[in-house]
Order: structure tokens, then C-alpha cells, then sequence
């Protein structure tokens, strides 16, 4: 709020922004962050409330964690690596770290160490996090085409999650762990791109992590049925002997779970992934249907044309499908009255900060857009040249770092680095995509994320140390990032064109 | 219809400064209640 009315006072002062044009950009901001992006998280985090208090979640992750060996490389793969980018597909919130790290404990991975590695495991994933917001934030800022910015990302991530496997195995296992663990890390990334890869080119945001992960869980376990690593290792490399893998055996599983268990769990989200897809589909007409429109127009300061600040009450948006897919999962689940309750007191206590800040920022993002501030941060940065592209993803990374959200950094950020790619004569969807990606390597570093993470650790209020600890491989991500960068740009500017 | 101007102070530099003012005012009260924007 503070922010906003700073923002709001520096654009009437300095840009000549008349005060009603700032009010109503304001208020359109707003709209926009309620319905496109807090309207989906909150159903996202509904879901996995109700499927939390109906045990079905826990059910889901004792299965993994009994499938999941004595060897600490395929825990690392099969529940930071796939668990993890579930849980981002659907919540966020560092509910990734929060729920993994203290499997990884148990299983005798010390907690720092499991606290990065599940904080690593949880790049890739983040742009595509709790159902794609941060993807329709980017498409809400910049109105370029949500399909096409859910693709270009998805080539960015296709690439870029190709290493952190690679990164896992060698932080739980050190340099033993590749020589004979490598199939575990080339097919955790392989199977996790093949889900995420085609949902994000053809479908849209929504379902790119949740496909993936699932596409993963196959694919480990198919991979555990007809190989295994010929030593199993523990926590740091060393080989486990007979008695000490029976002992983890004792720690993984207590009960063994019934497959018609697993299948229930796994219900919910084979009924998520139908509903959006048929919903939101390139077929459906649904979510273009709209009730009303709201624009506030102004003549750009860059290209001299009108540009606008608009939001299109649409009511059967993704969110909208997120709902129908929860209210058809009840039909199966058939919960007690009182634990639904319970499932909204739980997600209004999680979120009514983020939805309130959500609306503040998108308030503040359009007016910061509108007024013509960002255009001029735009032309300021143009005046770096070609080598901004070094930037746009740095530029992400700080956002995030500070920020805590892929979906704020975006909202910022993203039509600031459209004009600066116009401006330069880049390829128009690269710079955002950057930005975006850029965010999801840095939030191992936020302290928001860290603070969530580490909630069911001995770390709560010590998240510097965390922070610090994860630094160096997140330094490491972006480094990689930003040659993925560079591999657009100079070798296949074409399919970052919408 | 409002005229959006590309550089208000007449000095670029000063100009990107007061153009960052709300973004880093924004991220560091962000970062110094430890609220988020979004759940991800």
C-alpha cells in the first residue's frame, strides 16, 4: 500500500500522470491481479488443502517415499526432484522445501543439506508455479498472447532443467554418485521436460510442472523396475551396507500402501489435468468469453502510438476451471461438511496476505506502465545495447530475491523488458521469458520462500544461514541460465518470436 | 488522452533514478515485512 501511493505520487509529479488516469490504471491494475492471478492461487492452494485434510496427499508422498529405495540419489530424484515440482505445480509458496526437506531428514540427509537440495530441485519448476501465475502475470502486464509466453518460457525451462539432476545427484551423493547414479539424473530431467515441454507449447501454463512431475514419477519408477545403481549409496556418498539399507527401509516405510490407495490419491489430479485441459484448451472458447471490458488509454512515450491499460472481466478464466476441477474432485472425495470448512479457514490463513499484496502490486505495476515510468526505465536500459541480454535474467533474479514471488518480479518487470527487447530489436518474447526464468533461479535465495520453506525445520528464523547455503548453486543456475540466454539469441532467435 | 513523456527531468540518468525509486521502495519493503506477492 505504501508502495503504491509512492508510486502513485512520483507518477502525477514527475510523469505528469493526471490524477484520475492514476486512479483508474490503479484500480484496473487491481482487477487484474484479483482475477487473473489471485482468483487461480487461491483455488490452486484449496486443492491442496483438501487433499492435505483428506490424507490423500499424505497418501501420495508414503507411497513415493516407499518407492523411493535406500539410495539417497533416487530420494534426491524422486521426491525433490518430481514431489517437488508437484507440489509448485499446484501450491508454491515454498511448500516444495517445507514438505520434501523433513522427508530428506528423516531419510538421513543433514538439514541444511536437505534443505538446498530441495530448494534446488525447485527451480526449473517455478515459472510454471501454482497453476501458471506467474506466466498469466507476464501475459496480464505485457498482453502478449499467454500460449505464446507459456512456450517461450517452456523452451527456456526445456533447457534449463536439464542440469538440476545433475546438481541434486551431486549434492547428496558427491562425485561417487554420477558414476554409476547418471541414468537417475538424465531420466528425472529427460521425463520431467517430455511432460512439461508439449503442455507448455500447446495447452498453456496451467499444467506444464503437474504433467511433468507425474510424467517423472512414471518414468523413475519404470526406471527402478528393470535398474538400480549397482551400490546403493547413502547421504554423502557412501556406500550403505545390507544392515543400514534395511534400517532405512524401517524409516521409509511403516505401512506398506495399498494401490487402491495410490490410486485415489492420484485421482485428484489425473481429474485437475482432464477439466483444464478440455476448459482451457486451443479448442475452447470458454475462457475468452467476456462480460465487460475497462480501458484507460494514453499514447506511448516510446512508439508514439496508443497504448492502454485494460482488464477484460472474463468468468471462465483458468481460475474458473480450477474450481470445476475441485468441485468434481469433491464428488469423488465426498468430504465432511466441517472439513471443507476447515479447508477454507486453512487457505485464508495462508493467503489472505498474498492475495492482499497481489493487489497492491498489480495496482502499482499498471500505474508504474501506465504513467510511462516503465518506458523510460525501458529507454534508460536500451542504452546498455545487445549486452542487456546478460541482464534481463539477472534483472529476474533480483526481483524475486527481493520480492519472494515469480509472479510480482513479472508484474514489474515484464513489459519494462518487452520495451527494452523492442527497443533493441530482440526477438519479443525473449527478454520476458528471461525475466521470468530468471525469478524462478533465484528463489532459493528469497527469504520469503525461505521462510515457508524452512517452518518444519530447526531453521525457522535463522533463514540467513539457508539463504547463504543455497547461494552458490543458485549463482551456479543463473550462469547457466544466462547461456541458455545466449543460445536464443544468436542460434534460434525464431522461436522466441510470438 | 494522456501523453505518456519519455523523460521527464530532461536527464536520462536522473530520470531512470526516480523510475527505480518505486520498484526498489517496493522490493525492499517486500523483502523487510517478508510478505509475498504470490503464493510462488
Amino acid at each position: 500500500m505504501i508502495g503504491s501511493i509512492f508510486t502513485l505520487i512520483i507518477a502525477i509529479l514527475v510523469w505528469h500522470l493526471p490524477l484520475s488516469n492514476g486512479i483508474e490504471s490503479y484500480l484496473i491494475g487491481s482487477a487484474n491481479g484479483i482475477w487473473a492471478v489471485d482468483w487461480i492461487t487461491f483455488w490452486g492452494v484449496v486443492i491442496f488443502n483438501t487433499l492435505k485434510l483428506t490424507g490423500l496427499f499424505d497418501t501420495l508422498k508414503n507411497w513415493l517415499v516407499e518407492q523411493a529405495t535406500a539410495d539417497v540419489r533416487v530420494q534426491a530424484i524422486l521426491l525433490a526432484w518430481a514431489l517437488g515440482a508437484l507440489l509448485e505445480g499446484l501450491v508454491g509458496f515454498g511448500y516444495p522445501w517445507a514438505v520434501v526437506a523433513p522427508i530428506l531428514v528423516v531419510l538421513g540427509v543433514a538439514e541444511l543439506d536437505a534443505l538446498r537440495v530441495a530448494a534446488i530441485a525447485n527451480n526449473a519448476p517455478v515459472s510454471y508455479g501454482a497453476l501458471g501465475a506467474p506466466i498469466i502475470a507476464l501475459a496480464a502486464v505485457t498482453n502478449l498472447p499467454l500460449l505464446s509466453l507459456s512456450a517461450s518460457v517452456g523452451k527456456i525451462v526445456a533447457v534449463l532443467a536439464l542440469l538440476p539432476p545433475w546438481v541434486l545427484i551431486y549434492l547428496v551423493a558427491g562425485r561417487r554418485g554420477f558414476r554409476d547414479g547418471w541414468p537417475l539424473a538424465l531420466v528425472g530431467s529427460l521425463a520431467y521436460i517430455l511432460g512439461q515441454f508439449p503442455v507448455s507449447q500447446f495447452l498453456g501454463p496451467y499444467l506444464p510442472d503437474i504433467v511433468g512431475a507425474l510424467v517423472s514419477f512414471a518414468a523413475i519408477l519404470l526406471l527402478l523396475k528393470v535398474w538400480r545403481p549397482r551400490t546403493v549409496l547413502g547421504y554423502g556418498g557412501v556406500p550403505l551396507s545390507e544392515e543400514e539399507q534395511q534400517t532405512q527401509r524401517a524409516s521409509r516405510i511403516e505401512e506398506e500402501t495399498s494401490s487402491h490407495s495410490v490410486l485415489a490419491s492420484l485421482l485428484p489430479f489425473l481429474i485437475l489435468i482432464v477439466v483444464v485441459v478440455l476448459w482451457t484448451g486451443p479448442w475452447s472458447h470458454l475462457p475468452k468469453i467476456t462480460a465487460f471490458s475497462w480501458v484507460v488509454k494514453a499514447v506511448s512515450s516510446i512508439s508514439n502510438k496508443p497504448t492502454s491499460a485494460s482488464f477484460a472481466f472474463a468468468p471462465f478464466i483458468g481460475g474458473t476451471a480450477i474450481l470445476a476441477s475441485w468441485l468434481i474432485m469433491l464428488l469423488f472425495i465426498r468430504p465432511p461438511l466441517a472439513l471443507l470448512g476447515q479447508v477454507f479457514r486453512d487457505t485464508f490463513r495462508q493467503m489472505w496476505g498474498a492475495l492482499l499484496v497481489g493487489v497492491f502490486i498489480f495496482g502499482l505495476a499498471f500505474v508504474f506502465n501506465y504513467s510511462g515510468m516503465g518506458a523510460s526505465l525501458a529507454y534508460g536500459f536500451s542504452k546498455v545495447g545487445p549486452a542487456f541480454i546478460l541482464l534481463a535474467p539477472i534483472l529476474g533474479w533480483i526481483g524475486v530475491a527481493l520480492s519472494g514471488s515469480n509472479t510480482s518480479t513479472n508484474s514489474l518487470f515484464g513489459l519494462v523488458q518487452v520495451q527494452v527487447g523492442r527497443l533493441l530489436g530482440f526477438p519479443v518474447l525473449l527478454l520476458p521469458s528471461l525475466n521470468s526464468v530468471g525469478a524462478e533461479v533465484g528463489k532459493p535465495v528469497a527469504p520469503q520462500t525461505a521462510s515457508v520453506g524452512v517452518s518444519t525445520t530447526k531453521f525457522v528464523r535463522n533463514e540467513g544461514q539457508v539463504i547463504r547455503h543455497n547461494m552458490g548453486w543458485t549463482l551456479v543456475l543463473l550462469a547457466w541460465l544466462i547461456i541458455v540466454g545466449l543460445l536464443y539469441y544468436f542460434l534460434l532467435p525464431g522461436l522466441m518470436a510470438p | 488522452m494522456f501523453h505518456q513523456v519519455l523523460d521527464p527531468t530532461g536527464n536520462l540518468g536522473l530520470t531512470v533514478l526516480a523510475s527505480l525509486i518505486p520498484v526498489i521502495l517496493l522490493l525492499v519493503l517486500l523483502a523487510a515485512f517478508r510478505v509475498t506477492g504470490s503464493p510462488h
